[in-house]
């Protein structure tokens, strides 16, 4: 039993430090004029928060000058959420001073922006579902 | 065997105490521990297994989804309780199944049971948060003088 615990905790800190690493480098999808409604605001704000290095991936929309963002911060920088999500949302708006930004680490909306993407890549999309997605999505990130 | 018992007593009592207090079984704190840990993180691995269904397949967000998430697991170890299988998991788990929310749901389930016999008000009604009711009062104290601390410090302290 005792030998049974130690090699259990053993193994506990070995795969803990397992964790390191296997770093990919992810470029952000870029839809630019191909999909259904002009994506280059989204497509410029996604490169600049990806250049930050607690971003590992991250996925966006926009439209008109609403610009909605959802990052996917490494593990460990996970405990400073907020200040990523501020850091973020204050170059995206230095760069675009009179869009609306709206930047969210909810898994949730990481889900929802995703499917976006494609079907914006896809045109599967009208532009008023399209409308009506993000108007939910907004209120999402507010509630 | 507490300090304050081992006054006023005779010697031959005191050797007794000696006696007994050898052949006294140890407990397996560092066991106990682990097996707390473990089942303690097994059942946050649930939790958070529930949470992520809630926020893939329904409409919530990661942060709205803990609601349902707590009411899913309080649910299922009521139920638990009920059939009598959580008393067994929990000689097992010690801690591990005590902290947790389920542990808590486990302690008002099991008094309401245990008290039903006395009648619905005086019995279930008046038992029910025999165990739990320490827990809502120090809980509701706790959380009512942190408040205050944190008006004081926004208020006065600019914080």
């Amino acid at each position: 039993m005792k030998g049974l615990i130690k090699a259990i905790l053993v193994l506990c800190f070995l795969s803990g430090c397992q964790m390191l690493g296997a770093e990919q480098d992810i470029r952000p999808m870029q839809l630019s004029q191909n999909a259904v409604i002009d994506q280059e605001y989204a497509d410029e704000a996604k490169k600049i928060i990806l250049s930050m290095e607690e971003v590992v991936e991250i996925k966006g929309v926009s439209q008109k000058t609403d610009i909605y963002l959802a990052p996917r911060v490494k593990h460990f920088d996970r405990f400073r959420l907020k200040e990523i999500r501020k850091y973020g949302y204050d170059s995206v708006k230095k760069r675009y001073p009179d869009a609306t930004v709206h930047v969210s680490t909810d898994q949730k909306i990481f889900m929802e922006l995703e499917k976006l993407e494609q079907e914006l890549k896809n045109k599967t999309i009208s532009e008023e579902r399209m409308e009506k997605k993000l108007k939910k999505l907004d209120e999402m990130m507010k509630g | 065997m507490s300090s304050s018992k081992k006054k006023n007593v005779t010697p031959a009592q005191e050797n007794y105490q000696k006696l007994a207090s050898k052949h006294e079984q140890k407990r397996p704190v560092a066991k106990n521990c682990i097996r707390a840990f473990l089942v303690g993180g097994f059942v946050c691995l649930v939790g958070q297994g529930i949470h992520v269904f809630y926020y893939t397949f329904f409409d919530f967000t990661q942060r709205t989804a803990s609601d349902p998430t707590v009411a899913t697991l309080i649910f299922v170890s009521v139920l638990l309780t009920g059939f009598g299988v959580y008393d067994r998991f929990a000689q097992f788990a010690g801690a591990g199944t005590a902290v947790p929310v389920t542990g808590f749901a486990n302690s008002v389930a099991s008094a309401a049971i245990e008290h039903r016999t006395e009648g619905y008000v005086l019995g279930v009604g008046g038992n029910m948060f025999k165990l739990a009711g320490s827990v809502i009062v120090f809980g509701t104290v706790a959380a009512f003088v942190i408040a205050i601390i944190k008006t004081m410090l926004v208020q006065w302290g600019g914080l």
